[in-house]
């Protein structure tokens, strides 16, 4: 009896697995079929953004979750592009005055940063007009460098661009392609820079270059005081021999 | 296999190889005024290999023999031993260059130019990056030096630095040929010690200016802004980072010597450039060649030439020879007053043509132009006239092998 229902309890548990892989396998496709709500946007859209007196278009087809226009600004949710399937999806808000641009790739990737993983993004456009182009790619500014190239001039920080606190890129003054590049740090640099309670830990050498350079000053003196006493003895002792003889 | 990437493994592997080699040499050498200097050539051929570690083993925790790409600074060895807060290497008082591949330390000349500037701010470097801002990073290489030469003073100008090796093999080939160098006057002699100290004054000056929008947020010179993924795209400035690495002789030295054995990718120094490599590239430049060309010549001549101008000399020297450093550090040449005859052997034997070891009476006759190679002591024949004295205590005395 005991061994008919330890086979029971085997079958149930055969068939609650078998079940499991089954959904499990098909889940892939429900969900993906489910979650598929994108839009598609193609070289021929436009995206205005009417009070400023510009648009933003596409270089390339891709899709995007939703797109929003703020405040004179286009949100951009889950963007990419058909062409580069393996990069992050990301959420851009870009937006414009005086000018058109077209923006030919966005991407979010992964790259490696002195042998770790780090975060990197480039935005290719091109801009017709004389006029201002802000980009904001949600990363954050502590955590990584950024680099501007307009028309195949490397442009250093102010001079024709702007970062602000919060992430913002501002372009001015560019006419022709710009490229805006993203240089991420590696997760090891990220906690020196956050760890705001590890004081000692972000000065570590310094504080221990401090101590040891501290030690040798210490002991250094020390052989000098007592090597100046010790001849202070000497000679103390040879005059006392003089005086006597 | 497990030996092949353990550091302890090598490094007793190394010291027990140079305590046999020691112990050799000083047991083998009959003649008496020979064994300080054998000993020395085979002290500055270890500490070549040391310094060039990487090149001989690999980096640290990869395979052996890995091919070491373009990048000259693919493989420092040790580079990240104090992690993001001083990635470029320990500070050691010797012209390891930082340029040549399979570093283990690094030239304090060129920490101190770049991190004043271009590398004041913290974030990236030259691939790396510094999670410290520049200050704390001087501190840390100042730091190093101070205590470096607080307790060895110019001792690494004479046994360790690799330049120094070359400029001892060049008198050597001179020896060879039996040619008899030639010595500046006292007075030139003099004036070439006191330059060492405005040179290196000049290039820390330069580097301030060339800084100084990052350290005073305003521009000296027009183009200083910091700028660029690599931190060296600043304006007109940009090809003159580190102001000495453009005119030191090292540089040529270990770069070319290293593409003429393989170790370095020779397309990649030509490539870097501002303009046509010779001139304007950022691992050489014509001011480069011209001066190793002409201190390779004058050090066929003049004994230990560079010594006697060498900036990184004089900075040992200013935290080891001059006051308050000079009453605390730890190796000091003396003199006894009364067993001196004042035979003036010392002074003829000196490479960098000191001489204070002659004309003080006696006592701490330790100078600025002297790198304690102790050819002195080698070669003065009376008992006990010069030591050498670490801590207080005598660890070599002159013997009377007359």
């Amino acid at each position: 009896m005991g061994s008919r229902s330890f086979q029971g309890l085997n079958l149930v548990l055969v068939w609650v697995i078998g079940f499991a892989m089954i959904f499990l396998f098909l889940s892939n496709f429900c969900c993906s079929v489910i979650g598929q709500s994108e839009t598609g946007f193609t070289t021929t859209n436009k995206f205005d953004i009417p009070l400023l007196n510009s648009s933003v278009s596409f270089g390339a087809d891709g899709n995007y979750k939703k797109a929003l226009l703020e405040n004179n600004e286009w949100h951009f949710f889950n963007l990419h592009f058909n062409s580069v399937q393996s990069a992050e999806k990301l959420d851009l808000r870009v937006s414009a005055k005086d000018c058109e641009v077209t923006i030919f790739s966005c991407l979010i990737y992964n790259s490696t940063f002195t042998g770790e993983r780090a975060k990197s993004a480039t935005v290719r456009y091109h801009v017709v007009g004389n006029g201002e182009q802000v980009f904001d790619l949600g990363l954050d500014p502590k955590l990584g460098d950024w680099g501007v190239v307009i028309d195949g001039v490397f442009k250093g920080e102010t001079d024709g661009w702007r970062l602000s606190s919060d992430g913002t890129l501002t372009i001015t003054g560019a006419t022709g392609n710009v490229t805006l590049s993203y240089y991420g740090f590696p997760a090891s640099f990220r906690d020196s820079i956050d760890g705001e309670d590890q004081i000692f830990s972000q000065h570590s050498v310094v504080a221990i270059t401090s101590f040891v350079v501290g030690f040798i000053v210490l002991l250094a003196a020390s052989v000098r005081i007592r090597r100046s006493s010790n001849n202070l003895l000497i000679s103390s002792n040879q005059s006392k021999f003089r005086d006597r003889t | 296999m497990v030996w092949e990437n353990s550091i302890t493994l090598v490094a007793l592997l190394f010291l027990t190889t140079g305590v046999f080699c020691v112990f050799f040499i000083l047991k083998f050498t009959k003649d008496k005024t020979k064994k300080i200097s054998n000993l020395r050539l085979f002290i500055q051929v270890a500490a070549l290999l040391a310094i060039f570690l990487g090149l001989l083993i690999g980096p640290f925790g990869t395979p052996r023999w890995l091919p070491l790409g373009i990048s000259p600074r693919d493989s420092l060895v040790g580079g990240e031993f104090f992690g993001n807060q001083f990635p470029d290497g320990l500070s050691v008082p010797v012209l390891a260059c930082y340029y040549p591949n399979g570093r283990t330390v690094t030239c304090p000349i060129w920490q101190i130019q770049a991190y004043i500037f271009p590398f004041w701010d913290t974030g990236r470097g030259y691939d790396v990056f510094y999670s410290t801002s520049g200050l704390e990073k001087l501190a840390i290489v100042f730091g190093l030096v101070i205590g470096m030469s607080i307790v060895l003073g110019r001792f690494f100008c004479g046994w360790l630095c690799p330049f120094g090796l070359y400029m001892d093999l060049i008198t050597r080939v001179r020896k060879f040929f039996r040619i008899r160098h030639l010595s500046f006057s006292d007075r030139t002699n003099t004036a070439l010690g006191q330059f060492r100290f405005i040179l290196i004054a000049a290039f820390l000056i330069l580097s301030f200016i060339f800084g100084s929008y990052a350290i005073f947020g305003t521009e000296l010179i027009p183009g200083t802004i910091p700028g660029g993924p690599l931190g060296t795209e600043a304006g007109i400035v940009g090809s003159l980072n580190e102001p000495f690495c453009l005119v030191c002789p090292m540089r040529p030295l270990g770069i070319l010597v290293e593409c003429a054995l393989g170790y370095m990718n020779y397309s990649y120094v030509s490539q870097i450039t501002y303009g046509p490599f010779w001139v304007s590239g950022f691992y050489l430049t014509a001011i480069n060649l011209a001066v190793l060309i002409v201190v390779t010549v004058l050090s066929f001549a003049y004994r230990r030439f560079w010594c006697r101008i060498c900036p990184l000399g004089a900075l040992t020297a200013i935290f080891s020879t001059f006051s308050p450093f000079k009453q605390i550090a730890l190796t000091r040449l003396h003199k006894n007053e009364v067993k001196c005859t004042k035979c003036g052997v010392c002074k003829r034997v000196c490479p960098t043509q000191a001489t204070e070891m002659f004309e003080k009476k006696g006592g701490d006759v330790t100078e600025s132009r002297c790198m304690l190679c102790m050819r002195c002591i080698e070669m003065c024949p009376y008992e006990d006239a010069l030591t050498l004295e670490v801590a207080g205590k005598t660890v070599l005395r002159s013997r009377n092998w007359l």
